[in-house]
């Protein structure tokens, strides 16, 4: 959002702080000001702020709404430019509001005998600032008042219209519209378009050319609307269109604001076109009411972490225009109505503690918070521990794209799993989800090979994905590979650290056999499975000959893939568990537990839980469940940490006799 | 057979032998007993007439005299290079030691940032890439209808429920649904948004995300986390400020950034002319989120803040294009320059 730093002096005219002070205090206000430009601008010097606007605030994205932040940063009073509407025909414009659900409100109305040549010099330097084309005085008013005031508004030649201006979601009656530059835009149902008995003249985001207002119009129509935000978004995504419009439409504008921008335009059409108005139709089915928030002031200190009065709480929020009642120990109080970001009480200490201002919250001190429960998986501190030893053997660390062609999986599947194709990925390269990290290393080893490294051993950890039974499935998986130019069974030294790391974690029982599957990338009959205790956890082969770019022989090369997740599971029966940082035993003793009719069993846990206590407790499970003459029963398994068994067992007695 | 060619064809592919591996497979092709070209014509000799044979005949032994020194020769370079290739090279301020094995940069800078949560207390969790629209948008108080949702290209595997995750967030909505207060908790992972590819964009990047859910959580508290959290990334004299920034997972929602390590607050190209890099997002976590996970917002308050990786491990290594982090060439960046910042 740029503004010119006189525009805000204008409406804030008691503001004395500088250009970069503002823009600051903007900043820690939540509008970052990304650059200050040094211009001219009636011949003056000004200054150009370019403000972020957050998608919360579209009171905003607006002159007049940035120009009101900057009156209450700093508690002065905004001047808004005086508006007086002028007389009326007696004469009612024709509209129909067809799909009242989609709008909110609309203010219309007719001009006749306008001269609509070009705007003021003024005007167009205004508009110049904000990239914004002259066309003719009321498409420039439009786009002015747009900026000014957030509100987004249209001009057509009434002239052009064949019976009434009607809103009215697409049935689809209309099967396209031109715009107003020329494109042809398919539509196909459920638009919300401004249309007469023949053609649609507008979408909500763009004019259509078929009442297209030139230098030439001498009867125009204006209309300036709000719509229901869910309507238009959805308008915007499905004809893929974004204008200056939809960025205001898309939000959750306020319709009573829209009373001033329709005076301010209608006004200023008449005055610059010379037109003469008709009677101002008006449709406001519901109009909007703001309700009251029970707001304990000391929210805001307990949220910032550092005090904050009622006495300050109070001046901030009527700085931001809140009303209601400011007293007590709970407040009730009433946002201005073009907040529509305000609902919760969490909303309304935000903008006291904003107002407080975020450089008043120290920085310097980590919190220091008692310690708390370990809850890392056993699985991560295993990667921790393979890397670690990998590293240790003289492997390097390969991280490999996870998304990949379809004829890689083709060549790495052993698993049978399903491929995983994206639905939208624009990456056409890349459409399919990996089901292998082995293809991701042969990529790195030939890129690598190219710079004449012979002796080559990396690894990799991450995720591999695939369709198992039609669900959607993803695994933790390693995968080494070692390339010796020379050796005749490189799959030797794969092998040796396959072994190495399941011993390093206190695993035994590690033995290799013919596999059962073997993917396609696999020299003949080296395939091998891993498996400790005889449980399948991993593959080993050679890579048959081939050239992956065309360039280089891999053909000695092996590779090892071991599938964390099977091995984590097996890590959990496994007794020694070097790998995992429990130092003491759990003592696992079960019992039961009943829950009466009408009790939940949420409740009876969570008193089981308090009973017991967190000091010794580390994990409660559900076992079983049973029900005998209309009790139902409970077999709850506890894990005692930090007890000997016997001390275990008493406690256990205390709690389940 | 024109000698001169011969000869040529030889020199030619000395010169082009890159190992030793290859150097000796040129030997062979020339000088091996069985098939070696030259030896072939010179047991050929035999059977010319006198004449040629006193005419060729030393030119041939002279050029296999000449490919015996140049082999050797070559040998003695390879052999050098390769001891040389051994030893740590150093490149601007870069080492690649080839004896020892390297841990990926993403994960040194991962590594080095959970070191720093470590001592503050936190778990380290991971969540699944594959996720659902409940865990990775409803539940972090973005519905279906939410201006924020236009802000992300999702990668959908089966619209509308099952995509991969745009953010590590997930895993914040996994832990508050899955486990009772009070916890501290870092998820660094992967997440995937539908872009395309070129030197400072990746449809899939590195996140930092963390969180902790206690009795009393603050701002005060959060930004006391997050210094600490820039002084270990980029030294003790990092200067950071908070602003207001709105995030709908976060209410207060925080901006937190760096002051430019390059212009010091002047403007420049690093930080876009602003003086200041965005360092990513924080803020309180929104109540709706503990809500939605069956959590007493009278209870317990969290704070949350997530970082992009990619861009500081790139700066930390002087990476400077994005597609190296993924597959590209890592071999001579494994350690950083301490003074980068």
């Amino acid at each position: 959002m740029k503004i010119l730093f006189s525009q805000i002096k204008e409406f804030v005219p008691k503001l004395k702080a500088a250009p970069k002070e503002v823009g600051e205090r903007l900043t820690y206000l939540g509008f970052m000001m990304s650059s200050l430009t040094s211009v001219k601008y009636l011949g003056k010097q000004d200054w150009l702020m370019d403000l972020e606007v957050r998608q919360n605030r579209a009171d905003c994205y607006s002159v007049l709404g940035v120009a009101r932040e900057v009156a209450s940063a700093y508690g002065l009073e905004i001047k808004l430019p005086k508006v007086k509407p002028p007389k009326a025909k007696p004469v009612m414009t024709r509209v129909k509001v067809s799909s009242p659900k989609a709008v909110r409100r609309i203010m219309a109305t007719e001009f006749d005998n306008v001269s609509n040549g070009d705007s003021p010099k003024w005007l167009k330097d205004w508009l110049a600032f904000y990239d914004l084309p002259d066309v003719n005085v009321l498409v420039d008013l439009t786009n002015y008042v747009m900026m000014l005031t957030g509100y987004p508004s249209h001009v057509l030649d009434a002239d052009k219209i064949n019976g009434p201006v009607t809103w009215s979601l697409n049935q689809p009656n209309f099967k396209s519209i031109t715009t107003l530059n020329g494109q042809e835009i398919k539509l196909k149902g459920g638009e919300l378009l401004i249309h007469d008995d023949r053609n649609p003249l507008s979408t909500s985001l763009v004019g259509g050319r078929a009442a297209e207002a030139g230098k030439s119009t001498t009867h125009a129509f204006l209309e300036i609307a709000v719509y229901d935000p869910a309507v238009i978004r959805k308008n915007s995504r499905e004809l893929d269109i974004a204008t200056e419009a939809s960025k205001f439409l898309t939000k959750d504008l306020d319709t009573e604001g829209l009373k001033y921008a329709a005076d301010l335009l209608f006004s200023m059409a008449a005055e610059l076109s010379k037109g003469e108005m008709r009677k101002i139709y008006e449709f406001y089915p519901v109009k909007r009411k703001m309700q009251a928030i029970n707001f304990e002031p000391s929210l805001a200190e307990r949220l910032a972490g550092i005090e904050i009065t009622p006495q300050e709480a109070a001046r901030n929020l009527k700085r931001l225009r809140f009303t209601g009642q400011m007293t007590g120990k709970v407040w009730k109080v009433i946002p201005p109505p073009d907040r529509t970001d305000v609902f919760s009480p969490e909303d309304v200490a935000e903008e006291v503690i904003r107002l407080t201002d975020f450089r008043k919250i120290p920085s310097n001190l980590a919190p220091a918070w008692p310690p708390v429960k370990d809850i890392t998986p056993r699985r991560v501190r295993l990667c921790d521990r393979f890397r670690n030893i990998l590293s240790d053997n003289g492997y390097d660390e390969i991280i490999s794209l996870p998304m990949v062609a379809s004829d890689w999986n083709k060549e790495t599947n052993y698993l049978g799993w399903q491929e995983i194709i994206a639905e939208n990925a624009i990456n056409e390269e890349y459409p399919a989800l990996r089901e292998s990290l082995i293809y991701g290393l042969l990529a790195q080893a030939e890129s690598y090979r190219l710079k004449n490294l012979d002796h080559l051993k990396i690894f990799e950890l991450g995720r591999t994905f695939g369709k198992i039974n039609g669900s959607f499935s993803e695994k933790e998986s390693l995968a080494l590979l070692a390339h010796e130019s020379g050796v005749a069974d490189p799959t030797g030294e794969t092998e040796r650290m396959a072994r190495d790391l399941l011993g390093k974690i206190g695993l035994k029982e590690i033995s290799v056999e013919i596999a059962r599957r073997a993917p396609n990338l696999a020299k003949e009959n080296t395939s091998k499975d891993l498996l400790v205790r005889g449980e399948w956890i991993g593959i080993l082969y050679t890579i048959k000959p081939q050239k992956l770019t065309g360039n280089l022989d891999l053909g000695q090369t092996a590779v090892a893939e071991i599938d964390l997740d099977a091995l984590t599971e097996l890590l959990g029966n496994d007794k020694e568990k070097a790998a995992t940082q429990l130092t003491q035993k759990l003592v696992v003793l079960d019992g039961n537990m009943e829950v009466p009719n009408g009790v939940s069993l949420a409740s009876r846990v969570k008193d089981l839980r308090g009973r017991l206590g967190e000091k010794n407790l580390w994990s409660l499970e559900i076992k079983d469940k049973f029900v005998k003459d209309g009790v139902t029963r409970y077999t709850v398994r506890v894990s005692y940490f930090g007890l000997n068994d016997l001390e275990a067992k008493q406690l256990h007695q205390r709690i389940f006799g | 057979m024109e000698i001169k060619d011969l000869r040529e064809r030889i020199l030619e592919e000395i010169g082009a032998a890159g190992s030793a591996v290859q150097l000796e497979q040129v030997r062979i092709k020339y000088l091996g007993r069985k098939d070696g070209e030259l030896n072939n014509f010179l047991k050929g000799l035999k059977d010319m007439p006198e004449e040629e044979r006193r005419r060729v005949g030393p030119v041939l032994q002279g050029l296999r005299r000449e490919l015996e020194d140049l082999l050797e020769k070559a040998g003695e370079r390879l052999s050098k290079e390769t001891e040389e290739n051994k030893k740590p090279i150093k490149s601007g301020g870069l080492i690649y030691n080839p004896k020892v094995g390297h841990l990926h940069p993403v994960t040194q800078t991962i590594r080095d940032l959970n070191g720093y949560f470590a001592s503050l207390g936190y778990s380290v969790v991971d969540g699944p890439e594959i996720e659902t629209d409940e865990f990775c948008f409803e539940r972090l108080n973005v519905p279906k209808d939410h201006p924020a949702r236009e802000m992300q290209d999702t990668i959908y595997l089966k619209q509308p429920q099952y995509l991969l995750r745009t953010h590590t967030s997930s895993v914040e909505s996994r832990v508050l649904a899955k486990f009772e207060p009070p916890y501290k908790v870092v998820c660094p992972g992967r997440a995937y948004r539908n872009e395309k590819v070129n030197r400072s964009n990746h449809f899939v990047f590195h996140q930092y995300q963390g969180f902790a859910v206690m009795p009393n959580a603050s701002l005060k508290d959060l930004f006391g986390t997050l210094t600490g959290l820039f002084q270990r990334l980029f030294g003790p004299k990092v200067v950071v400020r908070f602003r207001n920034k709105y995030y709908p997972e976060v209410e207060p929602g925080v901006g937190p950034d760096m002051l430019c390590f390059n212009c010091s607050g002047k403007g420049c190209g690093v930080c876009k002319g602003v003086g200041w890099i965005e360092m990513g997002g924080a803020g309180l976590i929104h109540p709706n989120l503990m809500k939605m996970a069956g959590l007493d917002t009278k209870k317990w308050r969290g704070f949350a803040f997530g970082l992009g990786l990619d861009r500081w491990v790139m700066a930390r290594y002087k990476i400077d294009d994005i597609r190296v982090l993924t597959g590209g060439d890592l071999a001579y960046r494994y350690e950083y320059d301490e003074n980068t910042f």
